[in-house]
């Protein structure tokens, strides 16, 4: 019997924010509070799952080229109900186009074979799944907080600053830079682990 | 003078630097300053088309939620990725940059620039994307000029690569916001 891949392994080296910055955009421009943040997780939890599930039924026979644009037409199907539901939770929260981002950018369409390969057994794709959702639920969040609390002195809308202590945090250049940041120590800590 | 404003006007009103749009295009594509120069080139003709379809699509519609938009944006950029990769794949040749097409096509900058457009012909759409792709390419070009920095030994290996070149971008996007900041 084939041993599962590590979680710790999976939530990490596999989460596309961390491997390749996807989902730069709506990180840097649109996750600067918890709220945006938990929208952005909502959104991309039911695209992704909804996405990697129905794309199964899609025939492996078919060229490259048309699979990749049925996976696409497949993740915003889905993301048309999730889009209604967030706007339905948070109407003010301005994230219209890089909710949009989430669905029909390349981690659902070009990468999703890479990242989830066709022919897996179920109960390994949901536990890849699983953690690689909860990875970037756990980045997201703790974007949102950092910058909202940094950024705007604030966690959830109470008050922990008087003053916030680096405004500038809630910009994109500064969401973007922070990313890179984040990025650079992930891959310096995975890199010092298995060194050891 | 106009050329220069233009100019600074596309640094500023930049895809990648004011709505950080495209980025995960440019970290993949961050191996050489080749395939860095030839996603943004892609992504600039894609934008232009696709924009300007929208627009014209856009023009013949009623008002229509965003969720509907970005659907029929996605349907387009699919029809644009099938038209260039399929006459691609007959050809030994060019059957090599077929990847690049759908890095280009499945970018962010395409969709983010065809749904942020509000024009409602194809000429003005397709004028707005052009506009939008001349940044993007601009940004790559002066991504690509720093590349074999980035990518030397000299630098720390956590460092390296799309990290490093994401963090460039970060810096730099940072630099013109604070020259398009007001008061």
């Amino acid at each position: 019997m084939q041993k599962p891949e590590p979680a710790g392994r999976l939530f990490l080296r596999e989460n596309p924010i961390l491997r390749e910055a996807l989902f730069a955009a709506p990180l840097a421009v649109c996750a600067d509070s918890v709220s945006r943040a938990m929208m952005l997780c909502f959104v991309f939890c039911i695209v992704t799952a909804g996405t990697v599930l129905l794309s199964r039924l899609i025939p492996q026979r078919l060229a490259h080229p048309f699979r990749i644009v049925s996976y696409s037409l497949t993740a915003v199907l889905v993301y048309v109900p999730a889009a209604f539901a967030a706007d339905y939770l948070l109407p003010e929260s301005g994230a219209g186009v890089y909710l949009s981002l989430i669905a029909a950018g390349l981690y659902l369409s070009v990468e999703q074979e890479t990242v989830f390969p066709r022919g897996q057994a179920l109960f390994p794709l949901l536990r890849r799944l699983c953690c690689i959702m909860g990875g970037v639920c756990a980045v997201t969040l703790g974007f949102g907080l950092l910058r909202e609390l940094l950024g705007a002195g604030t966690v959830i809308g109470r008050v922990c600053f008087a003053a916030p202590p680096l405004p500038i945090l809630s910009t994109p250049a500064a969401g973007l830079i922070m990313l890179a940041l984040f990025c650079i120590l992930t891959e310096r800590f995975c890199r010092t682990r298995e060194d050891e | 003078m106009q050329i220069i404003t233009n100019v600074f006007l596309i640094l500023t009103q930049n895809l990648v630097f004011s709505a950080c749009f495209g980025i995960p295009s440019l970290t993949k594509s961050a191996k050489s300053a080749k395939h860095l120069a030839l996603t943004g080139a892609l992504t600039m003709v894609f934008c232009a088309f696709c924009t300007g379809l929208l627009a014209a699509l856009r023009g013949m519609l009623p008002t229509v939620h965003l969720v509907w938009m970005t659907v029929f944006g996605v349907m387009i950029v699919c029809a644009a990725d099938l038209a260039a990769v399929l006459p691609m794949m007959r050809h030994d040749r060019l059957s090599a940059y077929i990847p690049q097409v759908h890095l280009a096509a499945f970018s962010s900058a395409v969709l983010g620039i065809m749904l942020k457009s509000g024009a409602v012909s194809f000429g003005a759409g397709f004028r707005t994307g052009l506009e939008a792709g001349a940044g993007y390419l601009l940004c790559c070009l002066m991504l690509a000029a720093v590349l074999p920095e980035i990518n030397s030994k000299k630098m720390p290996a956590s460092v390296r690569g799309w990290r490093g070149l994401l963090l460039y971008a970060g810096v730099i996007a940072l630099a013109v916001s604070c020259m398009t900041e007001k008061g």
